[in-house]
């Protein structure tokens, strides 16, 4: 199957580099996902329910590269694009990429800049809800 | 009548509100003419007259004439202040927040930006509690974003771990400064 046409576009700007397809590989980042969901389910603390929901989003957006034969380019910037991008693919709607994206910046400040003010419950709650919807989304998407 | 229609001009409004929106930033002469909006030559004068009275710092790039607003000037903390409440911040934030205004109980600024120490680089942080959720807010507020020109970050709570007294963190924001958006709020939904 031919990756999308926005796909090679991100290619020829160096956003995403060329990367060899491993359907075991495909499995592990989905298996991952599955156990980062399971995990951020059952965490009792809201930063560790949403790092645990932002790292099993990045598994899911690592599978659907892979499937397509890419990953993030090298320079900083390019994980952002790379999510955009595979949200855009599995159909998420304005709204929740808006609030991915937010989400990202909060995964971003806690982690490299601010820690406070800290995660909330909200932050925590939509990232998991995303989380569980864009996983079944790739399963379909790569027939997995 | 808008408040601030009381003791300043629209382009007034328009001139200081580019400036308050990034302390610390100088800006070309063309730029803050085009955001003033009125005619180049009374928008001169009027930059002319806020250098002189040392509401305005200049320097000089090449050619170019920079400006900025100069925090050491005796009533910048006032007309900031003014400005946040008004057309600088408490309005953009509370016109993108409107459709929320009834399922909200608090709105405000907090941090750098209420306590006066931000840049023009620092996020706005928003608190907001009620029942509301960030696909909510989300989509709002990055209409709000994108007229403010800088980062807002919101921290959504509900009403239940607003009332939470055991948190240190929460105490803090809910006891630091704040520019309060409640009023603008429920001024914007009616």
């Amino acid at each position: 199957m031919a990756r999308p046409v926005e796909y090679e576009g991100l290619l020829k700007i160096g956003s995403l580099k060329t990367a060899v397809r491993n359907a075991a590989s495909i499995a592990q980042f989905l298996g991952t996902a599955d156990d980062m969901l399971a995990s951020a389910q059952g965490a009792p603390r809201e930063s560790a329910r949403f790092l645990l929901a932002y790292e099993g989003m990045f598994n899911v957006v690592m599978a659907v590269l892979e499937f397509h034969e890419v990953r993030p380019g090298d320079a900083g910037g390019h994980r952002v694009t790379a999510i955009q991008r595979v949200a855009a693919d599995l159909q998420l709607d304005a709204v929740k990429q808006s609030v991915l994206a937010r989400l990202h910046d909060v995964r971003n400040r806690v982690t490299y800049r601010q820690p406070l003010p800290p995660i909330t419950k909200a932050d925590a709650d939509a990232m998991q809800a995303l989380l569980a919807e864009l996983l079944p989304a790739a399963r379909v998407l790569i027939g997995a | 009548m808008p408040p601030l229609d009381a003791l300043l001009s629209p382009p007034e409004q328009r001139l200081l509100t580019t400036l308050l929106g990034r302390p610390g930033q100088d800006f070309g002469t063309v730029e803050l003419l085009d955001r003033m909006g009125n005619s180049r030559s009374a928008g001169s004068a009027l930059l002319n007259r806020w250098v002189a009275c040392g509401l305005l710092r200049e320097r000089k790039l090449g050619n170019q004439r920079r400006l900025a607003m100069n925090a050491e000037f005796l009533l910048y903390p006032e007309i900031r202040r003014m400005v946040q409440k008004t057309v600088g911040m408490a309005e953009p934030l509370a016109r993108a927040l409107a459709p929320l205004a009834e399922r909200l109980k608090e709105a405000f600024v907090f941090g750098s930006v209420a306590a006066g120490q931000d840049s023009s680089t620092s996020d706005i942080d928003l608190a907001l509690v009620g029942d509301v959720n960030l696909f909510d807010v989300s989509p709002l507020v990055d209409a709000a974003q994108a007229e403010l020109g800088r980062a807002v970050h919101v921290s959504l709570y509900s009403p239940e771990e607003w009332s939470h007294d055991g948190d240190a963190i929460l105490l803090a924001i809910r006891n630091g400064p704040r520019l309060d958006l409640m009023e603008e709020l429920r001024g914007q939904a009616g």
